[in-house]
């Protein structure tokens, strides 16, 4: 059930109404079951992987509590006062260790679904690679296998509860059926936004009055914003973002510079407009959902950009990644090995790069099943290292020239940021490294600038309608992008005149139901973060 | 301040319906220029509903009777309620809410569309349904007749199917947006243009002759309908020489007839042609597919003594005041009639005034046929020093085979354009055309042991051969195996389990 299929809008319809007659007390339960019902459509089979990583986290999740209040009860019975102090940190340490031995286990299993799932072809394909590099003629099978919807998202957002249970920052959830629903809640299930217990749970399982102003209307006009970024932008620009990466001889030089423009703006009108459905739904039924985007095309450097672009990803690596490596015993030894031997100054940041680089490496490997995507997460670790490395020489420039509120200078930034990004996006459009490298080359090789204004842009499939349909939907998301420094963009809109405002959503509206690329002569296309 | 709002809220909820009504009108097609067919099935709901005999199906009778003629000549009063390619079950399902309205003495309904088992064109499904009031006739109809990504809803509120001609909006999409002009003359779809039926192609071999159980189902239906409404019912074949009618379809009909007591003609029947005087020289206005008014008029007049004579329609000429209404008739019919016989003058001229108008432009193709390249859909043919493959322009690719034994074309069901067959003595070429009315490849059939396949089958060989060579094949229908790649489909049809034809066909005209 696509978020852009009319299957889905009618189930939305459905359950806001109930919701919002129900009895308020039902209304979590409500959620429950439209979110399983949803995910019963996607494929029955799927449920059972849902519900195993749902059961064994949550039920990890209770024993861990339940063992530590055992040795909280032990510690202040009469035998665990009697404990010397350094006996009760030995008693505390002990326990500690069962509890993530349970944890290791429970994540191991979790993981391991995933794993198994997501890359078992990807390394079957790997060893036959070997095997043919060593001539030998014996190949491996590939399995037959169906990644569940949203397998990558909702694991992480089981491990992210466990690991916070374990750490103590948030209460295990004693009812099943509850911690079902933070799992499994439908809208943020398929491409995320990767969810905290402690942010989401509260909103999730309160009860909600109907608030048409603060909830209701304002739920779906970003429902309806999310629509015209997917609807209007991404699914045009991926007509010719397909044209031109599924036609590599034809396509060179300033048509792969051109795809790489246009798969930016696809892919972010795609995934932020998903994500605006999801937080716009969620909205309607009082929920607050975490953010995952602050305007990432007006960022200054790659580690800025990934500070404002899939926010909820990036975090939960930072927390349950990069941070656990950077503290592990291993790595604390490396620390003070690399420290005596290459200098302090060297010393403290080669533990650091080597946590980057393993979080790097397992984002671009959470991305896809294949190279590419690996290539692609050690560029932005390759970029982000070397901007860091530079970072002495940037700052004596900065020391000599003066770039302080020089705007030309801001936007020169925002450009090299914008055009970085692009080029590592390069190997997740053509999804082949050798072939993203050879597309690339041919920007330098190939003098073709002419095509833009010959009229060669015509053959990728768009008309002047369309190229005009994408300018304005380009001019819209840049003048919104620029109103949300001032504040929140719909709380603004909602201050104006009433019939201001109707014309604005009505318009929106309008725009959506003809220009949008739906229906039939149109692939319905699946949003991009649904495959991750 | 509530009352305020209450007044807001419905100014609202009107502009807003109001704007999407005045949109929905203004992007739906109004099949009044180029493609009339869709107009059809609307203009009945304007006739009184008091007719003698209604014909159902598909072009094969909008195109083929005159119900003025039968009514000027015969007194019977009749209405052609048919659109293009219009499916069994939507032939039913109109039958069903033609009798909301009516409840004729005969209805006539032709055979042809039994050959469709399953849907097939959203574009045809549309100009049937689209002009049907609601009911649940319509709604019926619907559902039976969409392909798989067709929905509901975009029937129920068109702009959603229709909203990208925004971008391609013409003249008459705003002066018809509240109006509509007259397409039709009681259904009939008038043509006075002549263009002779040659060497027509014979069918090719297929797989299974047997008409489908779904086919099998609405005529049994239909059947069932007019016996309980006490309606006469007729089948018939119409003479249209293509697509092509065969000898298996024409049994298992008469024994349909026969068994369930109903009158069958077939009018591609020699003596039944004969009889009618059509005469496929002139007869046709598009080389034997449909009947110009000179044929239609042949036909009407042989099936108009039928019903006088067989089924004993009584002579309603003189009853009022349905003389009056198709006197009125008959200025717009004769009117139609002299303004084609004009406009034929006028292009005569012009034709006359510029050389031949007939001398072929480029097809300003960029690939060039023949030749393998990259664009090659799944298996392809090498033949005579040539790569043949469907989907491929045929612009140039038959140079190679000389001079066809004969050559045939026909206006294309899928797109604007026509459909062309080459046919040679060991191969035919099919071919359809694309948006831009260049010619492409839409079917290769090797007809004999001349000519092998790349991988090395030819007519002849037997299933195990076949299986050796490409494998277990994509689908098993029995006495035809489906290879399918990259949007083609490479058919193998067995007789006595040996092959009896090759075919490479393209998907692109699937439903």
């Amino acid at each position: 059930m696509l978020f852009t299929s009319y299957e889905f809008i009618a189930f939305l319809l459905i359950l806001f109404a109930v919701y919002y007659l129900i009895p308020k007390k039902y209304q979590w339960m409500l959620l429950l079951a439209g979110s399983y019902l949803y995910y019963f459509y996607a494929g029955p089979f799927y449920l059972l992987f849902i519900l195993t990583t749902t059961f064994t986290v949550w039920a990890t999740g209770i024993l861990m509590t339940r063992k530590e209040k055992q040795e909280k009860s032990f510690l202040s019975s009469e035998r665990g006062k009697a404990f010397t102090k350094d006996e009760k940190k030995a008693f505390k340490a002990a326990g500690k260790k069962k509890r993530r031995r349970i944890m290791v286990l429970c994540l191991l299993l979790n993981l391991g679904i995933l794993a198994v799932l997501k890359y078992t072809n990807f390394t079957i394909n790997n060893i036959n690679g070997l095997l043919d590099i060593f001539g030998s003629e014996n190949k491996l099978s590939f399995v037959d296998l169906v990644l569940p919807m949203g397998i990558s998202f909702y694991t992480f957002q089981a491990v992210g509860y466990l690991v916070d249970v374990y750490r103590g920052t948030v209460k295990a959830q004693d009812n099943f059926f509850k911690f079902a629903l933070f799992v499994g809640f439908f809208p943020q299930l398929v491409q995320g936004p990767i969810s905290r217990y402690d942010d989401l749970s509260k909103s999730l399982y309160e009860e909600h009055a109907f608030d048409w102003k603060n909830n209701v209307s304002m739920g779906l006009q970003r429902i309806l914003f999310g629509f015209f970024k997917k609807v209007v932008i991404a699914d045009r620009m991926l007509i010719a973002v397909n044209e031109i990466i599924g036609n590599t001889e034809q396509y060179t030089g300033m048509y792969v510079f051109l795809g790489m423009i246009f798969y930016a703006f696809e892919l972010y009108a795609d995934f932020t407009g998903g994500i605006d459905i999801t937080i716009g739904v969620a909205q309607v039924l009082g929920i607050k959902v975490a953010e995952n985007f602050h305007r990432p095309f007006f960022s200054k450097s790659i580690k800025e950009y990934w500070r404002r672009w899939h926010i909820t990803m990036g975090t939960w690596f930072t927390d349950y990644i990069f941070y656990p490596i950077s503290v592990s015993k291993g790595m604390l030894k490396l620390s003070k090995f690399s420290r005596s031997h290459f200098g302090e100054a060297l010393g403290k940041r080669i533990p650091v790069y080597l946590s980057s680089f393993v979080v790097w490496f397992a984002t671009g490997f959470w991305h896809g099943a294949s190279w590419n995507f690996i290539v692609w997460g050690i560029g932005n670790y390759v970029v982000i290292m070397i901007s860091q490395e530079l970072e002495p020489l940037y700052r004596k420039f900065h020391a000599r020239v003066n770039t302080d509120g020089n705007t030309a200078y801001k936007i020169f930034t925002i450009l090299r940021t914008f055009l970085l990004m692009s080029c590592l996006r390069s190997f997740d459009c053509y999804r082949d490294v050798p072939l993203t490298f050879k597309m690339f080359g041919t920007m330098f090789t190939t003098p073709n600038w002419g095509i833009l204004f010959d009229g060669s842009l015509m053959g990728l499939g768009l008309g002047i309608f369309d190229y005009c349909i994408l300018a304005f939907g380009l001019i819209v998301l840049f003048t919104v992008s620029m109103s949300q420094r001032k504040g929140p963009v719909r709380a603004r809109l909602a201050t104006l005149p009433y019939w201001i405002k109707f014309a604005i959503w009505f318009g929106l509206f309008i725009i959506i139901l003809l220009a949008g690329a739906y229906g039939v002569g149109y692939d319905a296309s699946q949003f991009i973060y649904n495959q991750f | 301040m509530k009352r305020r709002k209450v007044v807001r809220a419905i100014i609202s909820i009107i502009i807003v319906v109001a704007v999407l009504a005045f949109l929905q009108r203004l992007v739906t097609p109004k099949y009044v220029d180029d493609v009339i067919e869709g107009a059809l099935i609307a203009e009945y709901y304007e006739d009184a509903p008091n007719h003698d005999v209604v014909f159902i199906g598909d072009c094969e009778v909008y195109e083929n009777f005159s119900p003025q003629l039968l009514f000027d000549e015969y007194g019977i009063n009749s209405y052609i309620r048919g659109s293009a390619q219009q499916l069994i079950w939507q032939s039913y399902y109109l039958l069903e809410d033609t009798l909301k309205y009516e409840k004729p003495d005969v209805v006539v309904f032709n055979i042809l569309s039994m050959k469709y088992d399953k849907p097939q064109h959203e574009a045809y499904n549309r100009m049937t349904l689209e002009g049907m009031r609601w009911s649940m006739s319509k709604v019926n109809s619907i559902f039976a007749s969409m392909t798989s990504d067709e929905n509901f809803i975009d029937y129920v509120f068109p702009i959603l199917r229709y909203h990208s001609r925004i971008s391609e909006l013409k003249e008459t999409d705003f002066e018809y947006m509240f109006h509509t002009k007259h397409i039709s003359h009681n259904g009939y779809y008038l043509r006075v243009d002549v263009k002779p039926a040659e060497n027509v192609p014979e069918g090719p071999i297929l797989a299974d002759y047997q008409f489908g159980e779904n086919s099998y189902k609405y005529l049994d239906m239909m059947t069932e309908l007019c016996e309980r409404e006490g309606i006469k019912l007729v089948l018939i074949k119409a003479p249209s020489l293509y697509p092509y009618w065969y000898d298996e379809w024409e049994e298992q009909m008469e024994n349909y007839a026969s068994e369930h007591n109903l009158t069958y003609i077939n009018f591609l029947d020699a003596d039944v042609l004969e009889a009618t005087g059509v005469d496929f020289s002139q007869d046709t206005y598009d080389g034997g597919l449909h009947l110009n008014l000179s044929g239609a008029e042949k036909i009407t007049r042989y099936f108009g003594e039928y019903l006088r004579d067989e089924v004993g329609l009584k002579d309603r000429r003189g009853e009022e005041p349905l003389t009056t209404f198709w006197d009125e008739k008959r200025e717009a019919y004769d009117e139609d009639i002299a303004s084609q016989y004009a406009a034929l003058e006028e292009k005569k001229k012009q034709n006359a005034s510029q050389g031949d108008g007939n001398a072929q432009n480029s097809q300003g193709v960029t690939v060039k046929p023949g030749e393998e390249n990259e664009n090659h859909k799944g298996y392809t043919l090498r033949y005579m020093g040539r790569i043949y493959a469907v989907d491929e322009p045929v612009a140039g690719a038959l140079d190679a085979l000389g001079e066809p034994q004969s050559y045939y074309e026909a206006p294309s069901c899928a797109f604007e354009g026509l459909d062309k067959i080459y046919t040679y003595a060991n191969i035919t070429i099919d071919t359809y055309p694309d948006a831009d009315k260049n010619d492409l490849i839409s079917c290769i059939s090797l007809k004999d042991d001349t000519i092998t396949t790349r991988e090395g089958a030819m007519i002849g060989m037997f299933e195990n051969e076949i299986r050796a060579l490409y494998g277990d094949p994509t689908s098993d229908e029995g006495a035809k195996w489906v290879y399918e790649k990259d949007g083609m489909k490479l058919n193998f049809i067995f007789r006595d389990g040996k092959v009896a034809l090759i075919e490479y066909r393209t998907t692109a005209l699937d439903e």
